[in-house]
């Protein structure tokens, strides 16, 4: 896959998350469309066009989104690159790499949001991440597990 | 020489990921000067015509289930609208005899959905209707079931409305019943309270929640929802008294901005001409 289809991908991906995030939405729980992708890129691709293609998914999303400008940049960038680098030069080896990324990415991903949320209105972060942090985490790995199981099979050889 | 590129190599990717965050945290701390903001209005806006196409086939899953809806609701209505046409014999002829002043209608800007840009808790609704529309910043969002939220980032065509899902923001009502008001705020996941309240005042399960008015941006008496838990004490984030808001806000198709101006967008207009040159 060139870049120019995985920013194309991308593209789609985030009108997509803004058009119809909405119709996947359970009770106060949304899934992102776009967190996979990063994940997927980073463990296909490495920690530099993980952080990069997270920078700039992450960017699409604060420009759409409800956070600040620089925070789901902030946040993709980091799951990119832990992606890439640990997948690529951590000692350990894992039976199911993407679900294990794609959840971790996705909690990192709702504890930044959900900070934002709690300074914004002055709620508690435990009980609103145990609410809707953790459950939108997890809806994201199922969804993603779906959506990239077969792809990231490839993953494992490299 | 190759030395150096071999020292240089692995730290390519410490390097970008440093620029990258910094940049990110430079943005989040600093990133909000008027012309970051106005960027990030225009850049919503043609990302929101880029999703129209996306957002006709969303609406067209809605339309059987919509349809049944509309047609038991025609049903209700019909029957309520034979007594309240009767009500409202009764009422001109009251007015007049008592020489009341003729209320106008809220002047309502109808608007689509064309997304719910966002994370989990975002609570955001994008539009297709802005500034040129008539649209300001913190004009109030409405449909027929009830209160959406306010306008919170407005371009020329399109803007950008913070729901009462994850808002930041209290919402001055009053409950129809006795008259007893306070300040709804968003207490997490899918639970709404109303602080403010003495404990054991006279509030009940099923009791009707509306405007009051009061803080200009809300039009009074605008339908909230539904107290849905009276406790006997203050609960940690949830107050007393728990309310569920008429709106189904993940489902939102069309809704409808008041576009009569209030203390609130009057004060913003005023800033905007301000700061232009």
């Amino acid at each position: 896959m060139s870049y120019l289809t995985m920013a194309l991908i991308a593209f789609v991906l985030l009108v997509l998350d803004a058009s119809l995030g909405g119709l996947l939405t359970l009770g106060s729980v949304r899934p992102s469309l776009t967190l996979p992708f990063v994940v997927y890129v980073g463990l296909l691709r490495g920690p530099v066009p993980g952080t990069l293609f997270g920078a700039a998914l992450g960017l699409g999303a604060d420009v759409l989104g409800a956070l600040p400008l620089g925070a789901t940049s902030f946040a993709y960038s980091v799951v990119g690159f832990a992606c890439g680098k640990l997948w690529r030069e951590g000692a350990f080896r894992l039976m199911w790499p993407w679900g294990t990324f794609l959840f971790g990415g996705a909690v990192f991903s709702e504890l930044v949001a959900h900070y934002l949320v709690s300074r914004g209105t002055g709620l508690a972060l435990g009980p609103l991440l145990l609410t809707s942090g953790l459950p939108a985490a997890l809806y994201t790995s199922v969804l993603g597990l779906l959506w990239f199981l077969s792809p990231l099979h490839r993953v494992r050889g490299t | 020489m190759r030395n150096s590129a071999l020292l240089f190599t692995p730290r390519l990717d410490w390097i970008v990921f440093l620029v990258t965050v910094g940049f990110s945290l430079t943005l989040l701390f600093f990133g909000k000067s008027p012309a970051v903001t106005s960027a990030k209005r225009e850049i919503g806006g043609i990302v929101a015509y880029a999703g129209k196409p996306v957002g006709l086939v969303r609406r067209s899953f809605g339309l059987w289930k919509e349809n049944n809806d509309l047609r038991a609701r025609a049903m209700t209505l019909s029957r309520e609208n034979a007594e309240l046409r009767d009500a409202a014999l009764e009422n001109a002829r009251l007015r007049a005899m008592l020489n009341f002043r003729n209320r106008s209608p809220l002047p309502l800007k109808s608007a689509e959905v064309m997304g719910f840009p966002g994370l989990s808790v975002g609570g955001r609704i994008l539009l297709d209707v802005g500034r040129s529309q008539g649209v300001r910043l913190n004009s109030a969002v409405l449909t027929p079931d009830g209160l959406v939220g306010k306008v919170v980032e407005v371009s020329d065509h399109s803007s950008l409305v913070q729901t009462l899902q994850g808002n930041a923001y209290g919402v001055s009502v009053y409950i129809e019943r006795s008259r007893v008001a306070g300040i709804l705020r968003w207490a997490g996941s899918a639970t709404w309270t109303i602080v403010g309240l003495s404990t054991g005042e006279d509030v009940h399960v099923g009791d009707l929640v509306l405007t009051t008015g009061a803080g200009s941006v809300f039009p009074q008496n605008v339908r909230v929802g539904v107290v849905t838990k009276v406790t006997g004490q203050h609960e940690a984030n949830q107050g007393w008294c728990q309310v569920r808001p008429f709106v189904r806000f993940e489902s939102l198709e069309e809704v409808f901005v008041v576009t009569q101006p209030n203390r609130a967008t009057e004060a913003e207009d005023l800033r905007m001409n301000e700061s232009r040159p």
